[in-house]
């Protein structure tokens, strides 16, 4: 069998992983290899925690990255902490597979409230495999993002020694034109094409670079670092436009130890509801 | 600069010198570390722009972080078992690992081959299951 093309190449690379579970091994250590997988993919619910502020798209990004449909949901608790709450929600994605996600509100300036919330922070943030702070790449000012990651987020990542959990995605490139002149259809997202307009792509750039340069100047994004955001977690996108979640989704997999969980456990047939064009091929293969 | 630092900044192509020698000017008292994560992270913004970025969940790059997971885990939970099996496994993260440079260096860009990449995995598979 040949393969000759990129979509057949992602339909092997899935088989991949069966072929290398179903021989070679013998029956018993091939249901012990099935065991160990099970277990870390199936029982063990995938936990992510989502920082952000207010209106930053938290819930979209949630939504979209994961496939979800929010009627699904499987249950909610709440965590709280006198009246500071954290609420989970536990999501089903497929063959008993469960994906948990904390919904973590920004800290608000009140130094009381925020006290709180750290606590629950650093009592909820170890417990992630993946934790991602949301910022809006439309808002001018996000200082108060910088304070939190700076103060807060960073220091209990680096002291539970799971900076490696840690994405910074900036979510919302679509509407950066909107700011520049709201009237201007040239500053519009091409949503027929799901792209940036070639005047768009200019002011998202320069809107881009601003936004690196006061995260490296506050030392909050790294090359080499460990304390800091290493630069390949930091991710942009926009979830209401489904643009750019490919790296989104690489920047999990990389995440910590169980990053590729993830991935792995959503599978071929969700996955590639990103890419609607190829479901006709993969039917086609999978005969 | 130190030695290393200059011999980083000569790695850089001409565009991202050029990135290089505004931040530096720009922010004078920014350390070569911190220019440096300027030029890649502008890179990145550029990638993004231009949709030159992962768009396909079901990039090589997704997959062998899959791959790698999977294969940590076995190791991690089963060593006598990853014995018969790792060197597979690393065979096929190599494969997955050339064909990304390939990707990211531009040398692939045609889905020929790509295709001509993966028939290699496939190669490897087959061999293998054959001598089983």
């Amino acid at each position: 069998m040949s393969v000759n093309n990129k979509e057949e190449y992602k339909f092997f690379i899935q088989k991949l992983l069966d072929a290398i579970l179903g021989k070679n091994i013998s029956p018993e250590d091939k249901e012990k290899l099935m065991d160990a997988l099970h277990h870390e993919i199936v029982d063990k619910p995938f936990r992510v925690a989502i920082i952000g502020q207010a209106g930053v798209g938290k819930s979209t990004t949630i939504n979209q990255l994961f496939l979800l449909n929010s009627e699904e949901k499987l249950e909610t608790s709440d965590i709280t902490e006198g009246t500071t709450k954290v609420t989970e929600k536990i999501f089903p994605i497929r063959d008993g597979f469960n994906l948990s996600v904390y919904d973590m509100p920004g800290l608000n300036k009140d130094p009381e409230k925020d006290k709180k919330y750290e606590e629950m922070y650093r009592e909820i943030l170890p417990k992630c495999d993946v934790i991602v702070y949301v910022i809006a790449a439309n808002r001018r000012d996000f200082g108060e993002d910088c304070r939190i990651l700076k103060e807060v987020c960073l220091p209990i990542c680096n002291q539970k020694n799971i900076m490696d959990r840690f994405i910074l995605a900036i979510n919302k490139l679509d509407v950066i034109g909107e700011s520049v002149d709201p009237d201007d259809i040239d500053y519009q997202w091409d949503y027929e094409n799901n792209r940036p307009t070639e005047k768009l792509k200019r002011i998202i750039k320069t809107r881009l670079d601003d936004i690196n340069e006061k995260l490296v100047d506050e030392n909050l994004v790294t090359i080499d670092n460990d304390n800091a955001i290493l630069t390949q977690k930091v991710v942009f996108y926009s979830a209401a436009c489904d643009y750019n979640l490919g790296a989104f989704m690489l920047a999990v997999a990389k995440a910590g130890n169980r990053g590729w969980v993830f991935p792995a456990s959503v599978g071929f047939d969700k996955l590639t509801k990103h890419d609607k064009n190829d479901v006709e091929l993969i039917n086609r293969l999978k005969l | 600069m130190t030695s290393k630092e200059t011999e980083q900044y000569n790695k850089l192509s001409i565009d991202e010198r050029e990135c290089y020698d505004k931040y530096k000017k720009k922010h004078p008292n920014w350390s070569h570390a911190q220019i440096m994560t300027m030029v890649v992270q502008t890179g990145n913004a550029e990638k993004v722009v231009s949709n030159n970025t992962i768009s396909d969940p079901n990039d090589p790059r997704i997959q062998k972080e899959i791959l790698r997971g999977t294969s940590d885990t076995l190791q991690r939970e089963y060593p006598d078992i990853f014995e018969v099996i790792g060197g597979f496994l690393r065979k096929a993260l190599s494969i997955l690992d050339d064909i990304i440079d390939s990707i990211i260096g531009g040398v692939v860009n045609t889905v020929y081959n790509v295709g001509r990449a993966i028939g290699n995995i496939w190669d490897t598979i087959t061999d293998w299951w054959d001598s089983l």
